[in-house]
């Protein structure tokens, strides 16, 4: 996935989303509007939905605070249950250790359920590469895998795409007779996958949570794809980020309902999985292997300030909510993830070297915030992410020097009017009157200052009286 | 049989697409045969859950010419095993208790069993769901509670609420995408 490296690739990127759709209308838009709707809706039938939404954030960040020590009963959990673990520094590591992990026992195709944190890493390209097919189970995931291309949203990777996308898609690459009805399509994928699933040789799950009390792994899904590959096949590599713990059972069910919630508008999804370990006989998983991946994490969490992201249960509820990604969807901002939680998520993972536009693609609104589950402070954290851009610019900032005048002129009677005085000379010489800004100048006309200041019209005014 | 105590119960199940059926214990080899003609089962997967052999299920499906295929014995080869996972996936309905059921959601929380129960509930189109009343539980977070109570949340286990679902095509719902496409739930009253 390329990353636009520079705020004016931002802007090639969104104008070529948008000419793809010709003018015409864009998915992202509908989708996302529908989802918050329906968001809103789900989260009005508790009636004391901000006090528990608030006793969720706090139990949250106790998590992500308490991160090494609920580490630690993890893995006491996880080495009773047979659970076998494997840390990865960051995404090199955990490709390696998953590639290794399927050499060794000679296979050759992994099925996966979804997993954003997969994408992170860029697992799939570089299992390619070494000979091992991974096979995408989500439908959404399964759409985008066929038409060589990333997820664009968080929870729905098929954000940016019309029925009729994915019905053309499937009579080109599965050869099937055209038909864009969303019920036949999923009946499709259903049979093609179904024989893939009953003789994979190994599965590859997400999880959502890791329960310190018990270890069990948590993933949530609505499809059955996720039951499919943790059940099943005789291996399963679970993928899991650092800081994707909660403390008990009881946590867990509160944030499994407000990411339920948050993140499509159920009460509950279809499936909550609770794998707690290899099962003995010889049906299901024998082994079962956990990735835990840092990836930048425990360098996030270092940080007090920075550490709050790491409260993110992954719902995207403020890329719905976001009223840019609402115009955009999710690939121009490059990176996995996009959105508010990418903008700010991407440049404290990446460096703000790498993902320099992110903290900029936003208006601030404010929806976000408002709609985040774990009450992440993302409008905060964006401005502290253009701050960090700003300083790793270097000793020469050409911001540094009209900042600088901006400041002499606003503090200084002397330079308020020599240079007010400079502009009114300046603006009698534009032609039309209309200084032209980039952008700005298209719908606006340029606001003039008047010829005389009122403090120079009110001393004559006052001479004439007198 | 229409009990009004459970309208509400009723409600929220219809919102998650899941049937509720009202049975008297002694009624049930009545219901299994309208469920067998009505859904022209001729093979069902069933598990050696404690409920299930109290209501005698096995034999009430038995009479109606229903196959049974029970969970692996535990000497299987892999090979066996892919076997086995295919006549599951060929059987026309799977067979569970459960912990219980959350009133809120219309979630139910199947065992701790080993793979091939879990896959029972899974591979089947239908999924069959029986549960006592006393089992019913205001939400989720009482569900669990009453797991870890009973001493045994331990062992792999899933919660389900719903027959399999989708929306991931402009947003629009799709039932029955990997797991079952239908689900019923047996309350015995």
């Amino acid at each position: 996935m390329s990353h636009p490296s520079h705020p004016r690739d931002l802007k090639k990127q969104v104008n070529r989303s948008l000419k793809a759709r010709d003018g015409g209308p864009l998915p992202f838009k509908k989708n996302t509007i529908k989802a918050t709707r329906t968001r809103d809706l789900r989260a009005a039938e508790w009636p004391d939905f901000e006090e528990r939404r608030d006793r969720i954030t706090e139990r949250r960040q106790q998590a992500v605070d308490g991160l090494k020590e609920l580490h630690e009963s993890l893995r006491k959990q996880w080495s009773k249950h047979g659970i076998t673990i494997h840390d990865a520094a960051d995404a090199a590591d955990a490709r390696a250790i998953i590639t290794s992990i399927l050499h060794q026992r000679g296979i050759s195709e992994i099925l996966k359920s979804k997993s954003m944190l997969s994408e992170e890493i860029e697992i799939n390209n570089h299992l390619v590469t070494e000979g091992i097919e991974p096979l995408e189970t989500d439908l959404g995931e399964y759409i985008v895998q066929l038409r060589n291309e990333a997820p664009s949203h968080i929870t729905m990777p098929g954000m940016h795409l019309f029925r009729q996308d994915v019905g053309q898609l499937f009579a080109d690459k599965l050869g099937i007779p055209y038909t864009e009805d969303p019920s036949e399509l999923t009946k499709i994928a259903r049979k093609v996958l179904r024989q893939r699933f009953l003789h994979a040789p190994a599965g590859m799950i997400g999880v959502n949570f890791a329960v310190a009390e018990t270890g069990h792994l948590v993933t949530v899904t609505n499809e059955g794809n996720g039951r499919m590959v943790n059940t099943l096949p005789p291996v399963v590599i679970a993928l899991m980020g650092w800081e994707r713990v909660t403390q008990s059972m009881a946590d867990l069910g509160e944030l499994w309902q407000i990411l339920a919630r948050s993140a499509t508008g159920q009460r509950a999804t279809s499936y909550l999985s609770l794998l707690q370990g290899p099962s003995q006989g010889p049906g299901g998983p024998g082994e079962v292997h956990l990735v835990i991946v840092d990836n930048g994490r425990k360098a996030i969490h270092e940080d007090p300030e920075a550490r709050e992201v790491l409260r993110c249960i992954r719902c995207g509820a403020c890329l719905n909510a976001c009223p840019v990604y609402q115009q955009v969807g999710g690939h121009p901002y490059g990176g996995t993830y996009p959105g508010p939680i990418g903008s700010v998520l991407t440049p404290l993972l990446n460096g703000p070297k790498e993902a320099p536009h992110h903290p900029f693609a936003s208006s601030l609104c404010g929806a976000c915030e408002e709609v985040c589950p774990v009450k992440i402070p993302l409008p905060k954290m964006l401005l502290e992410g253009r701050k960090q851009r700003v300083d790793s610019r270097g000793s020469f900032d050409p911001e540094k020097p009209i900042w600088a005048m901006f400041r002499w002129m606003m503090t200084s009677r002397y330079g308020y009017e020599a240079t007010t005085k400079l502009a009114r000379l300046g603006q009698s010489l534009i032609p039309g009157h209309q200084v032209p800004l980039p952008g700005w100048s298209d719908h606006r006309d340029s606001p003039m200052l008047a010829p005389k200041p009122f403090r120079d019209l009110f001393d004559s005014w006052d001479k004439e009286k007198a | 049989m229409n009990d009004k105590r459970f309208d509400s119960l009723r409600r929220v199940l219809e919102e998650i697409d899941t049937e509720l059926v009202l049975v008297q214990a002694d009624a049930m080899q009545g219901i299994v045969r309208t469920q067998v003609e009505r859904g022209s089962i001729s093979t069902a997967a069933i598990g050696n859950d404690e409920l299930l052999k109290d209501l005698e299920l096995s034999s009430h499906l038995l009479e109606n010419g229903v196959g049974l295929i029970g969970p692996l014995k535990g000497d299987e080869t892999r090979q066996d095993v892919e076997e086995w996972h295919q006549a599951l996936a060929g059987a026309d309905v799977g067979i569970t208790s459960c912990v219980g059921v959350a009133s809120e959601t219309g979630s139910a929380l199947l065992p701790p069993h080993t793979p091939d129960e879990r896959a029972m509930s899974l591979l089947p189109p239908v999924h069959w769901l029986f549960l006592r009343e006393e089992q019913l539980v205001p939400d989720i977070g009482s569900l669990l509670k009453t797991w870890q109570d009973a001493g045994n949340s331990s062992g792999s286990a899933v919660m389900v609420t719903g027959p399999s679902r989708t929306a991931d095509i402009e947003k629009e719902l799709v039932l029955g995408v990997h797991g079952p496409q239908a689900v019923t739930l047996f309350l015995i009253i």
